[in-house]
């Protein structure tokens, strides 16, 4: 079996990025996470979900 | 005496493009595929836009995950639509063009999958979510990296080499450093983040940063800063004031009688200040003009230098370059262009690395000769590459390719490596990548300068330009074990790897921007207020200050007047990437895998 080089993406690309991410601002935790509204009921800058 | 300069078509060789490897490329096929992408681009934009899929995907892009704000470009619909009009021109018959497009398409839909699944559950867990920004970013980085590994797979490629060697020696230290270095790097961005400085929201409100924080943009430049005094420190520590052992500098020459005479007497005046005896061999490789008379006669007219001529009757430059290796007994041998004009302390300058020894490979900068129309954004982008991102994979045992312009390297290293490879583009990264990989040292010394030819046309700059960035494809098929092997190193697993992702996104430039173009004036989107304002920062901000500060760096004041040609030259260099993935040839053999 060889060395997959998706790898790449997902041990040295993703998590550096959602780290500084995270420092930057650009991601966060939001503790009320089961309050977040669908996307059609609240259009941008809030949270976006899916009806999926 | 210098015979006139030599025409156009000179440049043409046996190693423009391997027969095998690569296709004749129509002037046409690029803009034929830009066409495409516009049409495409256009239709699925205005099928993201009308309904149901609007509400599905209110932000005008196919992310399935939870996200934070608006986004500036959507990438994901560009990377397909980037997919199908490349299917459609690249070289290969339709089942195998329809072959390229289903696995990249697929395999870009299971890893986009695969990321917002990750963040669905990691949002229900944690309430983790990032900017729609951050997701549009990475998608279009998991694009390019996807493009490029399939078009590894599928282009017709040189086979894996028969052994790939490896050495444990550095590659721990290069991945702790490399960790410390990014660790370093965030603190000190989201630091100058924290000052919230009026500066920074001058350059944020222009919108030559393209609207982000500086937690975003700074931390390449600071990283690569880092990098670049780690590289410099190293490099000055590690080598010693003199150390001139004898050396052979080889020179493949086909038909350069016209530069030969003032290459060597360039070599003369470096061995006059060089402790230590200099050989030269010119390797005469079915030249058809006087290119062994003008040796010889040059050799009889100058002193420092003990030289000879080999001739190479078999054309291809690996096959003079092994000549070269094989005819050498000193136990350090200097590759350089028939064109090239060392300066007067390159070979002291780069010798005394070598007093380390595990030092394999040294490199140096070249300088344009300043005469030609693309001189001064060649040397931004030499200053740019060669002096300062080089010194700076070098504090981190990570260089991967030392251009042949000028390499210095072990002779021994260069044998176990295998020799210099034939019938591909990029023999020389081919050869400092597996010495690298064999556990020695590689350093890049922008105090080692060289003066090296620069296209003078658009015609030969599009030969150079299609060789040079085929080479990444080639060098990765051929050296594959050390991107898909089970041993660690920064060069094989993050560096290379890196290089693939990057020449995806050199490919894509072009399109990005007409992308950018048409999303923002079409107004698909009007809740997107900071595409264009994006795209100009990605295409003009963020490497005009790289650029400069490289040429500040170096000490380079004057080249600065380049800037805007370098602007400009790298949106050409850009579309040559597409037109150099667009000639790789499909369909003449097996798998690569």
């Amino acid at each position: 079996m060889r060395y997959p080089l998706w790898a790449f993406l997902f041990v040295f690309v993703v998590p550096p990025f959602a780290l500084h991410a995270v420092l930057a601002g650009k991601a966060g935790f939001e503790p009320a996470a089961a309050e977040m509204r669908l996307a059609a009921a609240e259009p941008p800058p809030s949270i976006v979900r899916h009806r999926f | 005496m210098l015979q006139p300069a030599s025409r156009d078509h000179d440049y043409w060789s046996v190693d423009s493009a391997p027969a095998r490897l690569t296709r004749p490329l129509s002037v046409w096929a690029a803009p034929t595929l830009l066409v495409l992408f516009t049409m495409v681009a256009t239709v699925l934009l205005a099928l993201i836009s009308t309904e149901p899929l609007r509400s599905w995907f209110p932000n005008g892009d196919v992310v399935f995950s939870p996200y934070l704000g608006v986004h500036s470009i959507p990438l994901r619909i560009f990377i397909v639509s980037f997919t199908v009009a490349f299917s459609a021109v690249v070289g290969a018959r339709a089942p195998g063009r329809l072959k390229f497009f289903l696995e990249v398409t697929l395999y870009y839909l299971v890893v986009c999958a695969a990321f917002d699944l990750i963040n669905i559950v990691a949002f229900r867990l944690t309430g983790f979510v990032y900017s729609i920004h951050v997701v549009e970013i990475l998608s279009g980085l998991f694009g390019f990296f996807i493009f490029s590994t399939r078009l590894l797979d599928q282009g017709t490629m040189p086979p894996r080499a028969p052994s790939a060697p490896f050495r444990l020696a550095l590659k721990p230290l290069s991945f702790l450093s490399i960790l410390a270095a990014v660790a370093l790097a965030m603190a000190i961005s989201l630091w100058v983040d924290g000052l919230a400085l009026p500066l920074v929201d001058d350059l944020r409100s222009v919108a030559l940063l393209g609207g982000t924080g500086p937690g975003v943009f700074l931390f390449l430049p600071v990283l690569f800063f880092i990098l670049y005094v780690l590289g410099t420190l190293k490099s000055v520590l590690g080598r010693k004031r003199r150390f001139s052992p004898a050396v052979t500098v080889i020179i493949p020459a086909h038909n350069e009688a016209h530069i030969l005479p003032r290459t060597l007497a360039a070599l003369d005046a470096a061995a006059a200040r060089y402790e230590g005896e200099v050989h030269v061999l010119v390797l005469d490789n079915c030249s058809t003009d006087t290119t062994p008379q003008a040796a010889t006669e040059a050799f009889a007219a100058l002193g420092h230098i003990l030289g000879r001529v080999v001739s190479v009757p078999v054309p291809g430059k690996s096959n003079a370059l092994n000549a070269g290796i094989a005819a050498t007994d000193t136990p350090f041998v200097i590759r350089i262009d028939a064109d090239t004009q060392i300066h007067p302390d390159a070979i002291r300058y780069a010798l005394r690395h070598f007093a380390s020894p595990d030092m394999g490979v040294v490199g140096g900068l070249p300088i344009a000769p300043g005469t030609g129309k693309f001189d001064r954004a060649r040397d931004l982008e030499t200053l740019l590459k060669h002096g300062y991102y080089q010194v700076a994979y070098g504090a981190v045992d990570a260089i991967v390719g030392v251009p042949g312009m000028f390499a210095v390297y072990r002779t021994q290293a260069v044998r176990e490596a295998g020799g210099f490879v034939g019938g591909m583009n990029g023999e020389d990264t081919d050869m400092s990548l597996r010495i690298g990989e064999m556990g020695y040292r590689i350093v890049g010394d922008p105090t080692i300068t060289y003066v090296s030819e620069v296209p003078r046309s658009w015609t030969h700059l599009r030969e150079q330009r299609m060789r040079w960035f085929r080479s990444v494809y080639h060098v990765s098929a051929r050296n594959r074990a050390y991107l898909d092997g089970w041993t660690g190193s920064v060069r094989g697993k993050i560096i290379l790897p890196f290089m693939l992702l990057n020449s995806g996104r050199r490919a894509m430039t072009v399109p990005l921007v007409i992308f950018g173009v048409l999303y923002y004036f079409v107004g698909f989107n009007p809740m997107t207020p900071l595409t264009l304002p994006a795209v100009v920062a990605v295409v003009l901000g963020a490497p005009a200050l790289m650029a400069a500060f490289a040429a500040l760096a170096n000490g380079r004041v004057k080249a600065l007047v380049g800037l805007p040609e370098y602007i400009l030259f790298r949106l050409v260099r850009s579309y040559l990437t597409l037109e150099s993935v667009l000639s790789i040839a499909f369909d003449k053999m097996q798998s690569n895998r």
